[in-house]
């Protein structure tokens, strides 16, 4: 059932819940929250997504590009490759950004949310079109202001953000024959799901949104401020359109823009009225196999279908749901405990947390994991689940993660342990350290046998003199961590 | 699959041939366990995005093309190539490659063209339909979850445990297609010296659950990973290190993929089917013509298909090897006003190979008959192939063929697959005698042969050091294509084998490693 638990947390149920609301954590965090009561601990989580300290964005968010077609055509192609360059280079750094964002938000559900969002309403960076890091960066930033917000307002703002426009052509969409990739995507991906609509519908829909331009160029469209979507009313469709059986009523005699934008709001309450349930449930599910399990059960319906009631209740607004998701036995019950495959996120900025790794090498194997951020596989976003692992993905997360704790100083092991209780007493330290990165708590048989790898064929009263001699405990805790890395345990949570 | 295929041979056989001495079936030969007896192999080649089939293979004769639905987005006449008699043209771009890659493999008779190929209300969903593709399911309705793909249910149902694997995709993770609905039949790979790096130090020492519930299935499947890619990474890097490549190949992802595929047949790993993806084929926007996004697509599977069969004649292999393509649909008969094509229905798929009956099939896209949402009608259910290649390439009986696809499908116009060539089948064409498999650990071969009517085989196993021993002689195995277990005689070692029959002489070389 999604009853309330409301009871206090024990290190387990602690660790449980960082794991699947945050991306990093230490052993300091999880006893912040032992002994505490569960709802208070998933208040703070969700109150830190606003309370605690915002970004600081890079320094080209508000840095257009030149335009190049008004050169001499011999000079162009100089501008066109600037362009790219910056294109990659600007989203290459925004991606680094964005891991130490997931890095420093502690005990806050913020980036996770976030996450949760880009992978939901997808937007690609590495397309033909020039996709300004900039217009990357405000999605995000849309996405973390309202990770907890209003659904409809997401969606509003969705259907003209700039980097949207780009990835699904909506800029070059216009009223003589409209693009549809946007307006099908908005069904079938970010709102009710396949089915629940005619082909009609989405050519209807595409017409809504013709006309929708964002500058990127400094020198040019300058009565547009940059990076702000705007409406060519040559190109828009204002005529009414016949969308879920609704009319969206359009006058073609006052082409404004604010005209434009009700049409949106029009539609987009249109779905929410008239397909308000599957709307709910289909987001609610989505957020059952990101905070709960990757693959519900038949049982978990009945679930679904009561946090779908909560948004519907509460106007849309997402905090509820998740609010009551996370304090439901059903959170922490036995059942659902390491049962999610980790993500690449999860394994990676868990992981450097740890460790220091640096420059783009963490990024760069998250992207071979499968997980580059701000350029999804395709629209539809991560597919999740097992297809985070495969017989190619597994074995490299496996050598890398061997290879960062490789990269430590024995001396930088030591000093990384001493977040732990006890350190010299080896039972208590491999219990700890079990505790911290296993999806479950070890069984007798594990701590039995990473004690031995961690011992290294020492018996047990050595470790202390082990310990305080940095370089020999250093190493021997470098060999335990790189056996950690190949359990399976380490990558469930 | 094997070892239930051989027993079933070797019954039917020793019951088959009055003439012959049953006393000559080696014992073991009932327990052999062969990976594949056939070695015969499937390219699968995902064009992801949903494939503008109009502007692939172009009705160029048909004015509505350039007048009403492609006025700007069209392939000009003047430049598309006529394929054969027919009035469907192929996009130039498929001209790029070695000897004028895909069109110089139609004109050879080695492409197939299936025009108009769907199934019954089309899903315009990329996911949905990539899914429905896989699958080998059309579902009854949205909600229908598709959870296996049609090799996952074969090789599930037919095969035993493999030393190789069965299945692979190269360069992606896993794949619907591969799926058993609980498992998977393939493997992922990109590098094999990578992946065999990073499997031979992969073992936990951690133990499978038993019991039940999320966390046990969650955590074998990840030990299970961990286990196969150790396992499966040193066969893979074994093939790898032992086939090459014989021609260079062009740049890009799909041209790197292809070569190693060749490289790994080459080197003799027994891997049925090879997934491949090539993603880019939504072209909403900026889709091009004759240059831009979507030629270059073609090209570049132009250049890839033609470089890959090329290396595979040169090596011997290429009649082992069927390549097919997929995509989701095709796209909407008009373009839309940002230079590019919307989601639509019926696709084209090609299929290559020296099995293929090269030729094209189905009329050229009809613009006269549009479904409700003005898109292509289909003509051939895409199971048609599947059919057809579950029954003729892969070895797989009516039965089977029939619980994999729900159903039997009539394969196309007769059918596409020239002949089968499954070591198994017994009307194919007289061909020059063949061993397996070669090289052999023990030496315990088949060899497949083909025999007229009351033809009397005699067959002698000469040495390296042209010592010459009597296998069988003047026996008799009843007609057409036939196996006969063969224990080599002596050591390790090049061997030959006499085959000799009423009126002919061949000779085969076999390698006892």
């Amino acid at each position: 059932m999604l009853r309330p638990i409301a009871r206090t947390l024990g290190l387990a149920d602690a660790i449980h819940l960082l794991r699947r609301t945050t991306h990093a954590f230490s052993w300091t965090h999880t006893k912040a929250f032992v002994g505490k009561n569960s709802d208070t601990v998933v208040d703070i989580l969700l109150m830190n997504a606003t309370a605690n300290p915002k970004p600081v964005p890079p320094t080209w968010v508000n840095a257009g590009f030149k335009t190049w077609w008004k050169l001499p055509a011999a000079d162009q192609q100089k501008v066109v490759d600037e362009v790219y360059k910056r294109v990659y280079e600007e989203n290459y750094e925004l991606k680094r950004w964005w891991m130490e964002e997931m890095t420093k938000d502690n005990l806050s559900i913020r980036e996770k949310m976030t996450l949760f969002w880009h992978g939901h309403f997808t937007t690609k960076f590495a397309i033909d079109d020039p996709m300004h890091a900039a217009l990357m960066y405000r999605q995000n930033t849309l996405f973390r202001n309202l990770c907890l917000g209003n659904f409809r307002e997401l969606l509003e703002k969705i259907c003209i953000d700039g980097a949207m426009l780009f990835f699904l052509n909506g800029k070059d969409s216009t009223k003589n024959a409209p693009n549809e990739n946007f307006s099908r995507e908005l069904l079938e991906l970010y709102t009710t799901g396949i089915g629940h609509y005619t082909e009609d519908d989405v050519k209807e829909g595409a017409r809504v949104f013709t006309g929708w331009k964002v500058n990127i160029f400094t020198d040019e469209w300058k009565q547009y401020p940059i990076f702000q979507p705007f409406l060519n009313s040559d190109e828009h469709d204002f005529n009414s359109k016949a969308y879920l059986g609704q009319i969206i009523s359009g006058d073609a005699s006052s082409k404004t823009e604010t005209l434009a934008l009700q049409e949106i709001k029009t539609l987009i309450n249109t779905i929410l009225l008239k397909k308000s349930v599957v709307v709910s449930e289909f987001i609610c599910e989505k957020l059952f196999r990101f905070f709960v399990y990757s693959k519900p059960q038949a049982e978990d319906e009945a679930l679904i279908k009561i946090l779908a009631k909560t948004f519907r209740d509460n106007n849309w607004e997402i905090k509820p749901v998740v609010s009551q998701l996370l304090k439901s036995d059903l959170f922490f019950s036995d059942a659902v405990r390491g049962v999610q495959i980790k993500t690449p996120a999860e394994t990676i900025v868990g992981i450097t947390k740890h460790f220091d790794v640096k420059g783009d090498w963490k990024e760069w194997v998250m992207v071979t994991m499968g997980q580059e951020l701000l350029n999804p596989p395709n629209v539809a976003g991560w597919p999740g689940y097992r297809k985070w692992a495969d017989t190619r993905t597994f074995p490299f997360a496996v050598q890398q993660m061997g290879y960062f704790i490789w990269n430590q100083s024995n001396p930088q092991m030591i000093t990384w342990a001493g977040q732990f209780d006890e350190k010299e007493n080896s039972g208590r330290l491999i219990e700890q350290i079990l505790q911290l990165f296993f999806a479950k708590s070890p069984t007798v048989a594990q701590k039995e046998k990473y004690k031995k790898e961690l011992l290294g064929g020492n018996p047990d009263y050595e470790w202390p003199n082990m310990f305080k001699n940095s370089e020999v405990g250093g190493f021997r805790l470098k060999l335990l961590m790189i056996s950690l890395v190949k359990s399976p345990d380490f990558h469930l949570c | 699959m094997n070892r239930r295929k051989f027993i079933k041979y070797s019954s039917a056989t020793a019951a088959f041939s009055a003439g012959f001495n049953l006393g000559k079936i080696p014992v073991w030969a009932k327990t052999l366990d062969l990976d594949h007896p056939d070695d015969n192999v499937l390219v699968i080649i995902q064009m992801f995005g949903g494939n503008d089939a109009l502007n692939t293979v172009i009705p160029a004769d048909n004015d509505l093309y350039y007048s009403k639905f492609r006025k700007t987005l069209n392939i000009p006449k003047s430049k598309a190539l006529k394929l054969s008699n027919t009035n469907s043209y192929l996009n130039p771009a498929l001209k790029n490659g070695k000897n004028d890659g895909m069109f110089g493999l139609f004109k050879n008779g080695n492409l197939a063209v299936i025009q108009g190929v769907g199934y019954p209300n089309p899903n315009l969903s990329h996911f949905r339909s990539t899914d429905i593709w896989l699958s080998g399911i059309t579902p009854a309705n949205d909600s229908e979850r598709l959870e296996s793909g049609w090799l996952g249910r074969y090789f599930d149902k037919v095969n035993e445990v493999s030393e190789h694997p069965d299945c692979m995709n190269i360069g992606s993770s896993s794949s619907l297609l591969f799926s058993t609905g609980t498992a998977d039949v393939g493997i992922s790979v990109e590098n094999p010296n990578d992946f065999y790096e990073r499997g031979k130090d992969l073992l936990s020492g951690e133990g499978f659950l038993t019991g039940s519930g999320a966390y046990v299935d969650e955590r074998n499947f990840l030990l299970d990973l961990s286990i196969q890619s150790n396992k499966y990474s040193k066969v893979v890097k074994n093939a790898f290190d032992s086939g090459k490549n014989t021609t260079e190949y062009a740049k890009g992802k799909l041209s790197d993929e292809l070569k190693l595929v060749s490289r790994l047949i080459s080197g003799g790993l027994k891997t049925k089917v090879y997934l491949l993806s090539i993603d880019g084929f939504d072209t909403h926007a900026g889709q091009g013509t004759t240059d831009g996004k979507h030629a270059g697509l073609l090209s570049e599977i132009s250049n890839a298909v033609s470089y890959f069969m090329a290396d595979l004649k040169t090596q011997n292999l290429s009649k082992n090897v069927l390549g097919m393509t997929v995509s989701e649909f095709g796209r909407r008969p008009n373009q839309n006003d940002s230079n590019g094509t919307d989601h639509g229905a019926a696709g084209v798929m090609f299929m290559f190979g020296e099995d293929v009956n090269g030729k094209v099939y189905g009329k050229a896209l009809d613009f006269n008959n549009l479904d409700k949402n003005k898109d292509f009608v289909y003509q051939y259910d895409y199971r048609s192939v599947y059919d057809e290649v579950l029954s003729k390439w892969l070895g797989s009986d009516g039965n089977t063929t029939n619980q994999i696809l729900g159903k039997r499908f009539e394969s196309i116009e007769g059918g596409i697959l020239v002949k089968r060539s499954s070591i198994l089948l017994s009307n194919e064409k007289p061909i020059q005698s063949l061993i397996y498999p070669n090289p052999t650990v023990d030496g315990r071969i088949l060899l497949k042969t083909h025999l007229e009517p009351r033809e009397t085989l005699t067959v002698n196993q000469v040495d390296s050091l042209g010592r010459k021993y009597a296998v069988f002689q003047n026996i008799q195995m009843g007609s057409g294509q036939t196996e006969i277990p063969v224990q080599l005689i002596g050591k390790p070692g090049t061997h030959i084998l006499e085959v000799l029959k009423a009126d002919k002489k061949e000779t085969v070389r076999v390698i006892w490693l």
